[in-house]
């Protein structure tokens, strides 16, 4: 028995999602037996009902064409997903720290006067 | 109806069965040898002792001869061809590699099955050579007094926190399996030991 998939074909389960859904609200439904000292398997399975139910709130909003249940269902190509999301979301992040700097270096030395030109230094590099 | 038929049917029913045993609690529920068994989470105190033993059979090796820490067993293995480091620098190589066939998965649409299919043999190849690494250097580097003093550890754990069900009075109880470590050391299936050392590991492997 591979624990992992087994964790991760619960996770993914409506009747776990529903629960975990009425619990983000603080409803206070206990999900374990235990309040505290949660086992490694039961910190995997959060981690888990947390990535399934982003995973399921894009998929309905049709974030991607690139996301469907069936990709969701198939652990390799859900692993998949999960990467390529990642990718996506870090290079959205340099952009938006990129566009960021150029802006505050336009600011600084006042790219107003039209004819002007200015030498700045702007790191674009990843970090 | 064949067995092969026989044989997909049950596969398919187990894909739809869900295991909510193994997060309803900070335990583990597993049979072996004909016992219904179960590994649970150890408390601080206990953990405590653990690393007490630990650190006193740590120091124990240290005193033995012809021991070895991790750092120098590495060296030596080393000295003899067998390179641990170049091992480890084999398998982020692999895992690169895994990365590269998810960037040619993702894409693939629900009706491409084929293509989903040879990509994720692909990815199946790479783990089965990644676990291959993996076997080889934990056989290679479990001499060490390092690895000795921390397979030390988790047995210890193991003889407290693996117990067994017994009926009584029509109730279920659950006592420990061993009376005490010196038991656990003496136990002569090598099946139960292997098992309830596997599911202590899971149990707490992210918490410890």
């Amino acid at each position: 028995m591979n624990i992992n998939t087994e964790l991760r074909k619960l996770a993914r389960n409506q009747y776990w999602q529903a629960l975990y859904n009425t619990n983000k609200d603080n409803s206070g439904i206990q999900l374990f037996k235990n309040n505290s000292d949660l086992s490694s398997v039961q910190v995997e399975f959060l981690q888990w009902l947390n990535i399934y139910n982003i995973l399921y709130t894009e998929l309905a909003q049709k974030e991607s064409n690139l996301l469907t249940e069936k990709v969701i269902q198939d652990d390799e190509r859900c692993n998949a997903y999960l990467y390529y999301r990642k990718q996506k979301i870090e290079q959205e992040w340099f952009e938006h720290q990129r566009d960021k700097k150029i802006d505050e270096a336009k600011a600084k030395h006042n790219f107003k006067k039209e004819g002007s030109v200015s030498v700045i230094d702007v790191d674009l590099r990843r970090k | 109806m064949s067995n092969q038929h026989i044989a997909e049917i049950i596969k398919e029913m187990e894909s739809d069965i869900l295991r909510p045993d193994l997060i309803q609690d900070n335990k583990l529920h597993f049979s072996c040898n004909n016992m219904v068994l179960r590994v649970r989470m150890p408390n601080q105190l206990e953990l405590l002792k653990a690393t007490e033993k630990k650190n006193e059979y740590e120091i124990q090796l240290l005193n033995r001869e012809n021991t070895l820490t991790l750092k120098q067993l590495k060296k030596t293995l080393k000295e003899k061809g067998i390179d641990i480091s170049k091992m480890e620098a084999d398998i982020i190589k692999l895992d690169e590699k895994s990365l590269l066939i998810y960037d040619k998965l993702v894409k693939k649409q629900d009706t491409e099955t084929e293509a989903i299919e040879s990509d994720k043999k692909e990815l199946e190849d790479i783990k089965k050579e990644k676990n291959e690494i993996l076997d080889e250097i934990s056989k290679r580097i479990s001499p060490s007094i390092d690895i000795q003093a921390e397979n030390y550890y988790v047995s210890y754990l193991t003889s407290i926190c693996t117990e067994k069900s017994i009926e009584e009075e029509n109730n279920v109880i659950w006592k420990s399996l061993w009376e005490s470590f010196d038991d656990y050391l003496k136990e002569e299936s090598s099946d139960l030991k292997f098992y309830s050392m596997g599911y202590l590991t899971q149990l707490m492997m992210k918490v410890k």
